[in-house]
């Protein structure tokens, strides 16, 4: 397999027209992987003047998503008893351990607290940011935050904080770059819930993810 | 590899031109497709600059594609993952294979890969025993129908409600569904019922990349159905199949190409989902893999690197080109014979089987250029399919009555005298023939005019050399 | 209509399909080109671009037959040709002479000041309107290689709302290829067959009573479809109509009488 491997890097300088490059040309080149600042700044598709908030919901609104306010995380599990009870749903539902601590009981919820089997009628997670310019939620796996949680239920629900909005795609990269560890195992960029096309064309949502998506929005200023 | 069929091209759109089926799915799509594209991009005012800058880099990656190769394995390695190199598709295969026999796979999910296709892993993981399950609905359609995909972003875009309902009634049967549904939410709620099971029960999950990070080790896949997701987080082991032109540098990079893929590919402006993997499972991690492989396939792409075809290189498999082909419009994917249809198919199934074996492909185009225009990385497939052409001369690849056809018309052009003459004679006979009707229902040695449905204007009956030179214009 | 004094000088190139088959087409170029205040000539030695060649993968022949047209018209301030496709073509030649300095140059010189008809007319000659009439509701199709190599597309459509009398009426897909491509419409027929009765339906869907376009290649096969089914539409080059030489039946049509 080593074999294939240099045979390969060989014909990719033969293709090239050149031997394997110098030292300086491959610092240069690690420089560029290591400074991810954008050459092009204006590239970034200019966003609608006004608050990064309400095209968010916009966009949201753009891809059959949903979403609510919430004056507090506190909130949280109300909000999801209420989107059960408001839409008739029975059967198991998953949280994210990261939001364990927050009093599910009182809102006559007894939830798993980890990954997703398949079973759960419903799941909970949390967003590591959001993005304006595309009405997308950004995911990081981990124990705290299981990635079953955002693909097997029919009802995803994930808790959003307003000061983790940005506006940029890029902005979520920097973001992520910020924390602490190394790069995540998985990043889910979640748009919308699960659709096809595949059927004449016809956009059908729910075809192996879950059927919708609901965004708890907490901002302690929305009140 | 899989299984070539492009030798056949003449016959097989012959019979799709007489499908009629075919003919309205292909219309219901081609409309659907463009105008969504369209859409997309009239809201994109930086479209033409994001253009321009993902062209720069993929051709910076691709010149320097040793090293990101390099550095993207490394990332990889770092993260836990294992990267494996195939220089084709024999050597891809009995890679995935062996992956798959190591965990003791029995059965095995695959999300969408072109590669996938291109490689024929389904059929080498068949041979060995396996079950594999597409799980992209419409690469699960065409698995029970036994066919491959006609188009690269919607494999199944050939098939009509009704087909896939009678598909689906043979095939779901024995997971106990004996209804016949048509509604296309019952036929995708059925698939997704079947499928479910198959993810959970998966002992590999098989993905392709649309991209491969060599800052971090990441493939991104871009997905709308979930199904890649349910592919690369339930079973214990995660096997990416990649093309080694799918590297780019950072996740900047990545973000440009991003901003235009789904947007050329489906008039989105992001799809449902974009997964970045990075590695198996990490300690403490409840879900994911337990093991993560790469399997970089060449493939015949460092030999494109040579010369003008480095520029296919840069294609990020969004099926603009496709959409907007009047060809493809006409006679759909299944014609061309092999997994990739369309412009970017005429281009790269010759440099992959062979200009023999592909040998229709880069004629049955007329250049018109539609392709290029809606390219996202500006590639300019009419230029390349014209340099096949002149491999193709250069390899008297050609019939003889065309080659002969072609050096009579240029021999007799560079002497305007007989030229002139023999034009003279030639537009006479056929005003003759065609009489007071202005038109010709046939002409010998023309008979292929006909053969369009068409009848051939007759000229005005003196050339225009010959009435201008009458007229004494020149000074 | 020019504010220089010396008027332009320019080569027609008049295209194998007009010579043969619509000189019609040649005449309404040249009074066209007078109108604008050019000084028009017909180089003698003038035959093929050499595009049937180019395409077919054969650039040893194209290229001979480019010398040929270099040398023919490259003492000219302008060569102009009714057709998208052959002003393409030689805008195509430096391409040939990637080993040949001195041939490259002289093609990038004469590909530089080469030009489609109309194109011309609009954006060098700064023609706006024209003298002709014709009562009647067109549609305009699109050749391909006007269109995206040449960015031909709002010029004649401009030049045409100065004819007196003349509603254009669009087509869906006036930008799809017609199925002409040159030897493609012999090589794959029925491929070329199919293409054709699209865009022959998208033209009779607009009820316009004659389709214009700028290339002769097209305009046979569309009017060779047209009138294979029967129908009444005229098929015209759009020169045609702007010199008002439209007393000839349409392609295809029969004499009167």
């Amino acid at each position: 397999m080593s074999g294939a491997r240099e045979r390969i890097l060989a014909a990719v300088r033969q293709g090239l027209g050149r031997e394997a490059l110098p030292v300086a040309s491959r610092e240069a080149l690690d420089a560029r992987l290591r400074s991810t600042v954008e050459p092009d700044q204006h590239l970034r598709p200019r966003l609608a003047e006004g608050d990064i908030g309400y095209l968010f919901r916009a966009r949201l609104q753009s891809v059959s998503a949903t979403h609510e306010p919430l004056g507090s995380e506190a909130y949280v599990p109300a909000a999801v008893a209420a989107y059960l009870d408001s839409r008739h749903l029975e059967g198991p539902v998953a949280v994210a351990p990261c939001l364990r601590a927050l009093d599910w009981r009182r809102a006559g919820l007894d939830p798993r607290f980890g990954q997703s089997h398949g079973e759960d009628v419903l799941c909970v997670s949390r967003a590591f940011c959001a993005i304006a310019e595309t009405g997308t939620l950004v995911l990081l796996s981990g124990p705290d935050n299981p990635t079953t949680l955002n693909f097997l239920p029919d009802h995803h629900l994930v808790v959003l904080h307003a000061p983790d909005l940005v506006s940029h795609i890029e902005d979520a990269w920097t973001r992520i770059r910020a924390r602490e560890g190394d790069w995540p195992r998985t990043v889910n960029l979640i748009t919308g819930p699960s659709r096809t096309a595949d059927v004449e064309q016809t956009i059908q949502l729910g075809a192996h993810g879950p059927r919708s998506l609901h965004v708890l929005m907490v901002d302690p200023g929305d009140r | 590899m899989t299984q070539a069929r492009s030798h056949e091209f003449r016959t097989r759109a012959v019979q799709a031109l007489r499908d009629e089926t075919l003919k309205s799915a292909l219309a219901r799509a081609k409309d659907g497709f463009v105008l969504k594209r369209r859409q997309a991009l009239d809201a994109l005012p930086e479209y033409e600059a994001l253009r321009d800058r993902a062209v720069a880099i993929k051709n910076h990656t691709l010149e320097y594609l040793d090293h990101y190769l390099e550095r993207y394995e490394e990332a990889v390695i770092r993260q836990g993952g294992h990267v494996h190199w195939a220089e084709n598709a024999e050597e891809a295969c009995r890679i995935v294979v062996e992956i798959c026999r190591q965990a003791g796979a029995r059965s095995v999910t695959k999300g969408k890969s072109m590669v996938g296709e291109e490689v024929g892993v389904n059929d080498a993981l068949e041979a060995a025993g396996m079950e594999v399950v597409e799980t992209d609905l419409g690469e699960y359609i065409i698995q029970l129908a036994n066919e491959p995909p006609s188009h690269i972003i919607a494999p199944a875009v050939h098939k009509t409600r009704g087909q896939i309902s009678d598909l689906f009634h043979k095939h779901h049967a024995r997971y106990g569904l004996t209804e016949k549904l048509v509604e296309v939410p019952d036929l995708v709620n059925e698939a997704r019922q079947v499928l479910r099971q198959k993810y959970l029960d998966a002992d590999v999950g098989i993905t392709g990349a649309n991209f491969l990070i060599a800052e971090t080790g990441s493939n991104i896949i871009v997905t709308n159905e979930g199904n890649g997701d349910l592919t690369n987080t339930l079973p214990k082991v995660h096997i990416v199949t990649a093309g080694i032109e799918k590297v780019v540098p950072t996740l900047e990079d990545a973000t440009t190409l991003l901003r235009l893929l789904p947007r050329s590919a489906t008039g989105q402006q992001i799809t449902s989902y974009t997964t970045l993997s990075t590695g198996p499972r990490r300690p403490g991690d409840p879900d994911g893999p337990e093991a993560y492989h790469v399997v970089l396939v060449d493939n015949g792409r460092s030999a494109m690197l040579r010369d003008e075809f480095r520029e296919m290189l840069r294609c990020i498999r969004c099926g603009a080109c496709m959409n907007h082909c009047p060809v493809y419009g006409a006679v759909g994917g299944h014609a061309y014979g092999w997994v990739y249809p369309g412009p970017m198919g005429s281009v790269l199934t010759p440099l992959t089987l062979g200009l023999r074996e592909a040998k229709d492909l880069p004629n049955a185009c007329t250049l018109n250029g539609r392709c290029a225009d809606v390219c996202p990385v500006r590639i300019p497939l009419p230029d390349l399919l014209r340099s096949l052409r002149h491999r193709q001369f250069q390899h008297q690849l050609g019939t003889r009555r065309a080659r002969w056809a072609l050096r009579l018309w240029a021999w007799l052009a560079q002497r305007p005298g007989l030229y002139r003459r023999v034009t003279t004679l030639q537009v006479r006979t056929l005003r003759l023939l065609g009489g007071r009707r202005g038109r010709l229902r046939f002409l010998p040695l023309a008979g292929a005019w006909f053969r369009g449905g068409r009848v051939l204007p007759a000229p005005e009956g003196e050339t225009f050399m010959r009435a201008w030179r009458r007229r004494g214009k020149n000074p | 209509m020019t504010t220089t004094s010396a008027p332009r000088r320019v080569a027609l190139f008049v295209t194998c399909l007009v010579d043969l088959y619509r000189p019609t087409v040649g005449f309404a170029a040249v009074k066209l080109l007078e109108q604008a205040g050019c000084r028009v000539e017909v180089p003698e030695t003038q035959t093929c671009c050499g595009q049937p060649a180019y395409n077919s993968g054969d650039n040893a022949t194209s290229a001979e037959l480019a010398r040929s047209v270099i040398e023919a018209f490259e003492s000219y301030d302008y060569t102009v040709a009714p057709s998208g496709s052959c002003a393409g073509m030689i805008r195509y030649y430096p391409r040939l002479f990637e080993t040949e300095p001195d041939w490259q140059a002289r093609a990038r010189a004469l590909a530089e000041r080469t030009f489609e008809l109309m194109s011309f007319l609009t954006d060098v000659c700064g023609m706006t309107t024209v003298e002709a009439g014709l009562a009647e509701t067109v549609t305009y199709h699109d050749s391909c290689s006007g269109l995206r190599q040449l960015g031909v597309k709002e010029q004649p459509r401009q030049l045409l709302q100065g004819v007196r009398g003349l509603r254009l009426k669009e087509m869906a897909d006036a930008e799809v290829c017609c199925g002409f491509g040159g030897t493609f419409c012999v090589k794959y027929p029925e491929i070329s067959g199919r293409m054709v009765a699209d865009k022959a339906d998208a033209v009779a869907a607009t009820g316009a009573t004659t389709v214009l376009g700028g290339d002769l290649g097209c305009l046979l096969n569309i009017a060779g479809r047209l009138k294979a089914v029967g129908s009444p539409v005229k098929v015209r080059h759009a020169a045609e109509v702007l010199a008002g030489m439209t007393d000839r039946p349409g392609l295809g049509d029969p004499e009167p009488g």
